[in-house]
């Protein structure tokens, strides 16, 4: 890449590197693996800087990319999530929204979200992204999201107990 | 909880986030080596392209500058097919019309010669090779190489050395543009040779253009089954979708 392009990743690489991780922390569980998922994307735009001709896409492609990569993950044995009927125990915070423990227990309950749910909560929730964007991001029908969205609610909050209790409403 | 407090939530979750363990530098560089591999790669290929064409013109120039028959001896069956041998030959049989039998009378007796015959696919295809990885980001670190199946006359594709839990080996892409010309014996756009490798998945999918993506997953030697195999049909709808 010539120096101008090389400027462009790197404004575009300090505006979004930190929302790529994030995104991909919830995605995983694991700050460690989410810095992974976050290079491994950002390499991948790099590599095809020049011929990505709509730069307003590269958001979604680097969305895309690292979804992929947690449910692609998802599906290899040794990586495989277990799930179980068992309602693990959870920190109950006074402050939902600022408890460390409250975050802890968000984590934890996503991590056992099966990943393509997951992926839509995460999207929606932390990317703010509406339902045909996310559907667009996936691959999927519009439809699809807003079943996975509920369902994946469905699943966040029986993970969660009583700690979340007024998720009940959103979907 | 409404939308706005949950995604408070999910925000308030990552708020705590530690220094990144990575810098621009970490990708550029990363990005630099993966780039310097494939170019070795595609260096390799057309080297062994240039080596594997030579001994071609190697062995037709041999075919063409036999003579016709040998005292005691029957004679070849012409390249061309378009006349009777000398005296004493037997009449050469039909030109094959299954492709694949096309591909492998390369020796000994020459295939008949054709706009369509089929040939390695070149180097690994840049191109195919960053499509693949939009779809199937597991390959976005593997090196890419050239594909190793009978490619028709004008496809490009490229090959990549995957793993898929405990199935491992190869998945290769072929792209045979609607431009490519004809199979003579069908009249219609040739497709890649089917694989021979026990265990081997392959879909192909007509492209939007009207040219077909084949994508072939073969299992390695001890691999349970064919990696991604159960994904290829969608991998190969989308990759169509973009050509």
């Amino acid at each position: 890449m010539d120096q101008r392009d090389e400027q462009e990743f790197a404004e575009y690489f300090t505006a979004r590197r930190d929302a790529v991780r994030r995104a991909a922390y919830l995605l995983c569980g694991d700050w460690h693996r989410a810095d992974d998922l976050a290079q491994t994307a950002f390499v991948a735009v790099h590599r095809r800087w020049r011929k990505i001709r709509d730069r307003r896409a590269l958001d979604a492609y680097v969305r895309r990319t690292v979804v992929r990569a947690v449910i692609d993950e998802s599906r290899r044995p040794w990586r495989r999530e277990r799930f179980t009927d068992q309602v693990p125990e959870v920190a109950v915070a006074d402050d939902i929204g600022d408890s460390v423990a409250t975050r802890e227990a968000l984590v934890d309950a996503l991590r056992k979200v099966p990943p393509r749910q997951r992926a839509v909560l995460v999207l929606r929730f932390l990317e703010g992204l509406d339902v045909a964007s996310s559907a667009k991001i996936l691959r999927c029908t519009e439809g699809t999201v807003k079943s996975q969205t509920a369902r994946g609610l469905e699943s966040l909050r029986a993970q969660l107990g009583d700690a979340l209790d007024d998720l009940r409403s959103a979907s | 909880m409404d939308e706005t407090r949950l995604a408070e939530v999910f925000r308030a979750a990552v708020a705590d986030a530690p220094p990144a363990g990575f810098d621009g530098a970490d990708v550029r560089a990363e990005s630099a080596r993966l780039a310097g591999r494939a170019r070795e790669r595609a260096k390799l290929g057309a080297a062994l392209a240039g080596v594997v064409a030579l001994i071609g013109v190697g062995v037709a120039a041999g075919l063409t500058s036999e003579p016709t028959s040998q005292p005691g001896q029957l004679a070849e069956a012409p390249l061309s097919g378009n006349g009777t041998g000398g005296p004493g030959s037997v009449p050469h049989e039909a030109a094959p019309t299954d492709p694949s039998r096309q591909e492998r009378g390369s020796t000994g007796t020459a295939a008949p010669k054709s706009e369509y015959s089929r040939q390695g696919c070149g180097a690994a295809d840049r191109e195919l090779a960053s499509a693949l990885a939009d779809e199937l980001p597991a390959v976005s670190g593997a090196e890419a190489s050239s594909a190793d199946l009978g490619c028709p006359v004008g496809a490009r594709g490229v090959r990549f050395q995957v793993s898929d839990g405990t199935n491992s080996g190869v998945l290769e892409v072929v792209l045979v543009p609607a431009t490519a010309p004809a199979d003579p014996a069908t009249g219609r756009l040739p497709l890649v040779a089917p694989s021979d490798d026990k265990g081997a998945a392959a879909v192909t999918a007509t492209t939007r253009a009207g040219g077909a993506m084949t994508l072939v997953s073969k299992p390695a030697t001890g691999s349970t089954g064919a990696p991604f195999a159960e994904q290829l049909s969608d991998i190969a709808a989308r990759l169509a979708a973009r050509y």
